[in-house]
């Protein structure tokens, strides 16, 4: 697009959208969201970005290999995680037996290695999100 | 050793993950997918052989209960159908290197094979799990890895049959979930075997749910598993897919949602309600249509591949049968077939495939004279075909005998004739593609007897399969004692 | 007529070492039948002497290798391994792999007579664990019987064969699949169990079709199709009746079970009647035997001749063989009355099958021109005789042994001389390009040798006093005789259709003996070439042997059919009385022979005078169109009524020729139109099954839901 107050706008406001992703991501283990929800936001915020500058400018803040990359790697993490769990334990995905400190109920910190789950899951559904779309804007190109 | 399945089941999901970070040269991804595959199935020899010495047991995820947590029960059937599985796909994959080359573009190589290793996932995890929830987050991963894998040939036949599958494929799975929840609702558990103590309780006091219950997850399998009237995504999609997905999808995807559908029935519900509810009956009459009709619609097909994918349905309704008898004999004739046709289809659907690899043609007419150019693609072709009719000597002569014996043991001999009938009208649709390759001559060439042009590692896997198909026919006991090891646990 | 045979040697020079190969084995076969027949004829304990070498080492090895248990499954190997090498060997030159073939049938018919101790003592030979019941091989003196008589015959139509394949293609592929035939038929001969012999017959079946498909014309290929088709529906018919077998009474092995059979109730006619229309379709028995003149006209000669010599007799060893099985009670009940009662009625059943099988086949053989057909019909007819006999001794139960006799003499004759008939139509063939009967004439003045063996073969199977084939035909009627006077009497109706059809059969032969052989010599055969000695020396064998058994027809009847007989569980005195010191020269057998010869000259000139023996029934009146007529109608009712015109009938096209025109469509004849109809039918169905996908969806998750709910 190239009316210049959506770009305006858009600028001032992809940060705050991005916070806002980022502390339902963080907060998965206190509070609603998680993972999944936290992840499309920070994905609308790409995808935003994307709409409004064109895919070649998303390509270059985001190209493909790197999210490749992501997503691979925050299933990977998921994996590694639970690795640990079966290396120390016995049990795949073992939670306070492998050692993970589960802190105090209701801070930030605790619940053991459930906020790194959900840190991973929430990159990887962001990154799907934006590879989805270029994807698709990719093929709408084409024709 | 206990761990094996976790990694058995991690393994093709951590290299699917690995695969897109590889440099994108061919014989590196070769390489890197045989090696995980090879190292997955030695690892589910050895596990095999630990359950054989050790007995069965149950690995639960996260150190949680079972109740509340996943839980893997890993009886004797289940580590041969893991063993079976991934043996067969490595065949078929080192059969998909040479072949997937003339199917697909250089740069959809590594997408495909990171979805077969998302397949092999599923299908393992499907195998491995006793919790029902967990059954369909792993459905759901392989209806759309299996639709995907038709749709990875960009053109239009694949499109409109692997739309077709999808649509169909969700709507079972929409069924099945809402016939979950209809159990969930009354149960309360996830667990197989705890919801089967809580069913067996609840059964008067809400029959409805559970009546319910039964009835969408059996649409809902049937509609996935291509029981007679809900088969209909299955000629499209099988045909026009590339030869390797054929293969995967004809012998192993199919089978293990009639393995889930045996969980469902033997060990949730448990055979008195079953009976009760004359659902048996009602799988026995459909398995019988399926067997003659997917007999009849194969009789008048053109197209190879076509042909053996209507083939399946009838094959397919073979199983049915075994399993609609809910008798120990009747199951345990009814998995021997799952084993002896995964491998007769495997090697029909890799045969077809190097005809078309080699020569280009599908249709039947255009396969004169073809036994004098491909001679060990024929002679596999043929072996397979009579397995199907039942030729002695070939695993799927064994399959009929062991269905025969359970029927008329358990008084229904009426089925054994339609047995009969269904292997004639097989004899109708196999015999002509054997006699006019072997005999009739090509107008082109003149039939002199060459090697076949075939790189390989496409003559290997196909050797193989027809060596075991052999096997398997001379010396049953080898599946058969394995599968009497485990029927304690579904009945 | 010397120095013509020494010229004639010019024709043995270019074939000169399979020739001299040939006469080698061709002596010593008769050598060794000879040391047979001399220790056959010693009484038992003055056998091991006649060997003399006891305790040497050709003794010791002798006696080994004929009590080594393993020597069945060697024999059934021995022409598999051959077909390989012969496959190899043929790549580089004809003559050095005919020989191989030669000398592998050679070492299948010695160590087919070194079976004869095992066949006394029927030892078993178990393999357990094989295909989920088990293998077993078994020998005892009825399948010995026919395992020499089969490695015999094969043995001398090698020796024939060697010649005429050399007008012919693709030899190897025949050879190998002709080995892998000759095989299975010792797998079926040498099985312990029925499941055995079902596994080896199949392997028959399949191995047997690539013959009559050898030529590949299209004749060939319909040919090939019938036989394959049905021989398979018969296999799934045997198939059947082993499941329903395990089942009910729990054994497959070969042991006389007729008081089992009787407790299970009426299930085990059904399980007998699948039997014998499986076994009956190789047989050629009456109503299923319509691809036999089909299959065997077209096969190359030598494969005609063993199909037409020995594979349907492996079907009537299979009726046979189920016969003694099931109606033959076991040791404590023989002399019990009821038990036999099971094998009175099918025998009675089985005489009129025989009958009527007899009756069509002379029937259809006297229509013919064509001189392979005739042949094949001539066949069927036999079998009759052979199914008569087998009737006859279930009918007559305990006193049943004439029966089994007259049929088991009667397989061994008919082998011979219709392979020798079969063969001597080859030579013909090769040199005149001419099937045809009315188009040949006088030929005796170019083949004298042929028309003298070919004179023996007819008078062989006209059953003329002094050659074989009057031997077993007075042993059946002799059995038919018995049955009337213990049975029913309406078995006499079945007494004058015997004589009839032996008449008939003498017609025929006179027919095919006078139309080839005598009269005048067509201007176009003057010149023709002459025959190749080599064959005419393997004839000759064959004919010898059928001269040597009408000469002496005791020494095949004592020393090895009534041995077989004993073997079962046959009246001992009845045989002593009636079959032991039968004289086969009786006067009141002469005279009704005589009689017979004269019925049959009557009704030659009568036909030939009349042109009797040329009704043409319209091609209309086969039996797959009386029996695929009304699914045809059904079928295109049902299109008519869905609104389909019968044009689109007519425009549709088979999926395997892709061409649309009409006489495509007429070509592809009945069964073809009858098969594109039904392609038709199931791709209007196919298309509307894939659109109205999520339809059938609803209408079936709504009704098993509300199904299940009104359950509860």
């Amino acid at each position: 697009m190239n009316d210049l107050i959506v770009k305006l706008i858009s600028r001032l406001l992809i940060p705050f959208i991005q916070l806002y992703g980022i502390y339902i991501i963080l907060h998965g283990h206190l509070s609603f969201g998680g993972g999944f929800s936290g992840g499309a936001l920070v994905g609308s915020s790409l995808m935003l970005y994307a709409i409004i500058f064109g895919l070649k400018e998303s390509e270059k803040k985001l190209p493909h290999s790197v999210s490749q990359f992501i997503e691979s790697f925050g299933v990977l993490a998921y994996i590694i995680i639970g690795f640990i769990g079966m290396i120390l334990v016995g049990s795949f995905l073992s939670n306070k037996s492998a050692g993970f400190s589960l802190g105090e109920f209701g801070t930030l910190f605790s619940a053991g290695m459930i906020p790194l789950l959900t840190l991973a899951i929430g990159i990887k559904v962001a990154s799907t999100m934006i590879t989805l779309l270029q994807r698709l804007l990719k093929e709408d190109s084409h024709d | 050793m206990k761990q094996f399945p976790v990694l058995i089941v991690l393994l093709p999901l951590f290299s699917a993950l690995i695969i897109p970070l590889l440099p994108k040269k061919k014989r590196f991804l070769f390489g890197f997918v045989s090696v995980m595959f090879g190292l997955l199935f030695i690892l589910s020899i050895l596990s095999y052989l630990n359950v054989i010495n050790d007995g069965s047991f149950r690995y639960v995820f996260g150190n949680y209960l079972a109740m509340v947590g996943i839980e893997f029960l890993i009886d004797p059937l289940i580590a041969l159908l893991v063993l079976f599985v991934s043996g067969l796909s490595f065949l078929i994959i080192i059969y998909s290197f040479s072949d997937i080359q003339h199917e697909l573009k250089e740069h959809q190589y590594a997408y495909y094979y990171c979805l077969i290793m998302l397949l092999m996932f599923s299908m393992l995890g499907m195998l491995y799990t006793n919790d029902i929830f967990n059954t369909y987050v792993f459905m759901e991963i392989l209806s759309i890895v299996s639709t995907a894998i038709i749709s990875i040939k960009h053109k239009r036949s694949n499109f409109l049959a692997s739309f077709r599958y999808l649509m169909l494929s969700s709507i079972g799975s929409l069924t099945i979930l809402m016939g979950l929840a209809f159990l969930y609702m009354v149960t309360g558990q996830l667990n197989m075997d705890s919801m089967s103590l809580v069913i067996s309780n609840v059964w008067t006091l809400y029959p409805t749910n559970l009546v319910l219950a039964i009835g969408f997850i059996l649409i809902g399998l049937a509609i996935k598993s291509a029981m007679f009237p809900l088969h209909i995504w299955l000629p499209d999609a099988h045909s026009s897919a590339p030869s390797p997905s054929s293969a995967f999808l004809s012998s192993l995807v199919v089978k293990i949602y009639i393995v889930v559908l045996i969980k469902v029935i033997y060990r949730i519900f448990g055979i008195e309600i079953i009976a009760s509810l004359r659902i048996d009956d009602f799988i026995l009459i459909m398995a019988s249509l399926g067997m003659i009709f997917g007999s009849i619609f194969a009789i008048g097909q053109k197209d190879i591949k076509r042909l053996l994918a209507y083939s399946s349905v009838a094959q397919i309704g073979y199983i049915f049968l075994g399993i609609g008898l809910l008798t120990p004999l009747g199951l345990a004739a009814g998995l021997f077939h799952i084993f002896s046709h995964a491998l007769m289809k495997s090697a029909l659907f890799l045969s077809a495939g190097s005809i078309i690899f080699s020569t280009n043609k599908r249709k039947l007419i255009d396969l004169d004279g073809i036994g004098f150019k491909m001679p060990i693609t024929m002679i596999t072709f043929s072996i397979a075909a009579l397995g199907m009719i039942g030729i002695p000597g070939i695993s799927g002569f064994m399959s009929k005998i062991y269905l025969g014996l359970a029927l008329i043991a358990d008084k229904h001999p009426i089925f054994l004739s339609l047995i009969l009938l269904s292997s004639f009208l097989n004899a109708i649709y196999y015999m002509p593609i054997l006699i006019s390759s072997f005999l009739k001559e090509d107008v082109l060439v003149k039939n002199t007897l060459q090697k076949d042009p075939l790189p390989l590692t496409m003559i290997i896997p196909m050797v193989i399969i027809t060596l075991s198909v052999l096997l398997i026919g001379l010396y049953p006991q080898i599946i058969m004692d394995v599968i009497e090891l485990a029927l304690p646990y579904y009945f | 007529m010397v120095t013509s045979f020494f010229n004639e040697f010019k024709v043995w020079g270019r074939y000169r070492r399979f020739s001299i190969f040939s006469a080698i084995i061709f002596s010593l076969a008769f050598i060794a039948l000879g040391v047979f027949a001399l220790y056959l004829s010693q009484p038992p304990s003055l056998r091991c002497l006649l060997l003399g070498l006891q305790s040497s080492l050709l003794g010791q090895l002798l006696t080994h290798l004929s009590q080594n248990t393993l020597l069945k499954l060697i024999i059934i190997f021995i022409p598999v391994v051959g077909s390989f090498i012969q496959m190899i060997i043929g790549r580089f030159s004809d003559q050095r792999r005919d020989i191989s073939i030669v000398l592998w049938t050679f070492i299948s018919f010695i160590l087919g007579l070194f079976l004869y101790p095992q066949a006394v003592s029927q030892t078993t030979l178990n393999f357990k664990d094989i295909l989920f019941l088990g293998l077993s091989f078994r020998v005892d003196l009825l399948s010995y019987i026919m395992v020499i008589i089969t490695t015999l015959i094969w043995l001398f139509v090698m020796m024939y064969s060697h010649h005429y394949m050399l007008h012919e293609i693709h030899r190897n592929r025949f050879y190998f699949f002709l080995s892998l035939t000759l095989s299975s038929i010792l797998g079926t001969l040498l099985a312990g169990d029925l499941l055995t012999m079902f596994l080896f017959f199949e392997i028959m079946t399949l191995s047997s079709f690539m013959l009559v498909t050898h030529g590949e014309s299209a004749e060939s290929l319909f040919a090939g199709y019938q036989y394959l088709f049905i021989g398979v529906f018969g296999g799934i018919m045997i198939l059947l009746a082993i499941i329903l077998q395990i089942i009910t009474v729990g054994t497959l092995s070969f042991e006389p079970m007729a008081i089992r059979f009787e407790q299970i109730g009426l299930i085990r006619y059904f399980i007998i009647g699948l039997l014998f229309v499986g076994f009956g379709i190789k047989a050629g028995m009456a109503p299923v035997h319509v691809w036999l003149p089909r299959a065997h006209p077209v096969a190359p000669t030598p494969a005609s001749a063993l199909l037409s010599g020995i594979l349907i007799k492996i079907g009537a060893y299979g009726i046979l063989r189920v016969m003694i099985t099931y109606t033959f009670p076991e040791d404590p009940f023989l002399d019990l009355y009821s038990a036999w009662n099971f094998g009175e009625i099918i025998g009675y059943i089985m005489i009129w099958i025989g009958i009527i099988t007899m009756l069509i086949g002379v029937f259809l053989a006297l229509q013919q021109s064509n001189a392979k057909k005739m042949l094949a019909y001539h066949s069927i007819s036999q079998m009759g005789y052979i199914l008569l006999g087998i009737g006859i001794m279930a009918y007559l139960g305990k006193n049943g042994s004439i029966g089994f006799a007259g049929a088991l003499y009667h397989i061994v004759n008919h082998a011979l001389f219709k392979s020798l008939l079969f063969m001597v139509i080859g030579i013909i063939y090769l040199s005149i390009h001419e099937y045809d009967m009315y188009k040949m004439g006088g030929l005796y003045k170019r083949f004298p040798i042929t028309a003298i063996i070919a004179f023996i073969a007819c008078l062989g199977i006209a059953g003329i006093p002094l050659f074989n084939g009057f031997v077993s035909k007075s042993l059946i009627h002799h059995a038919l005789e018995k049955a009337i006077t213990y049975g029913h009497p309406s078995l006499l109706l079945v007494e004058w259709l015997f004589i009839l059809i032996s008449a008939g059969t003498v017609t025929s032969f006179i027919k095919f003996f006078s139309f080839i052989f005598l009269g005048k010599l067509k201007k176009e055969h003057m010149t023709c070439s002459q025959s190749i000695r080599i064959m005419e020396l393997a004839m000759a064998g064959i004919a010898l042997v059928i001269v040597l058994i009408g000469l002496n027809p005791h020494f095949v009847l004592d020393y090895l059919i009534v041995p077989a007989l004993s073997q079962s569980a046959f009246d001992v005195h009845f045989i002593e009385k009636y079959i032991l010191t039968m004289n086969f020269f009786a006067v009141k057998d002469l005279i009704l022979m005589g009689q017979i010869v004269i019925l049959g000259f009557v009704i030659f000139k009568l036909g030939v005078k009349y042109h009797l023996f040329h009704l043409h029934f319209s091609s209309s009146f086969t039996i797959e169109r009386i029996l695929m007529y009304p699914i045809n109608k059904a079928l295109q009712i049902y299109i008519q009524l869905r609104g389909k015109r019968l044009v689109d009938y007519w425009n549709a096209y088979n999926p395997y020729t892709d061409d649309k025109s009409m006489s495509a469509l007429k070509s592809q004849g009945f069964i073809g139109r009858v098969f594109t109809l039904s392609n038709l039918i199931t791709r209007l169905h196919e298309n509307n099954l894939i659109r109205n996908d999520a339809f059938i969806y609803v209408v079936l998750l709504t009704a098993i839901v509300s199904f299940l709910l009104l359950l509860i």
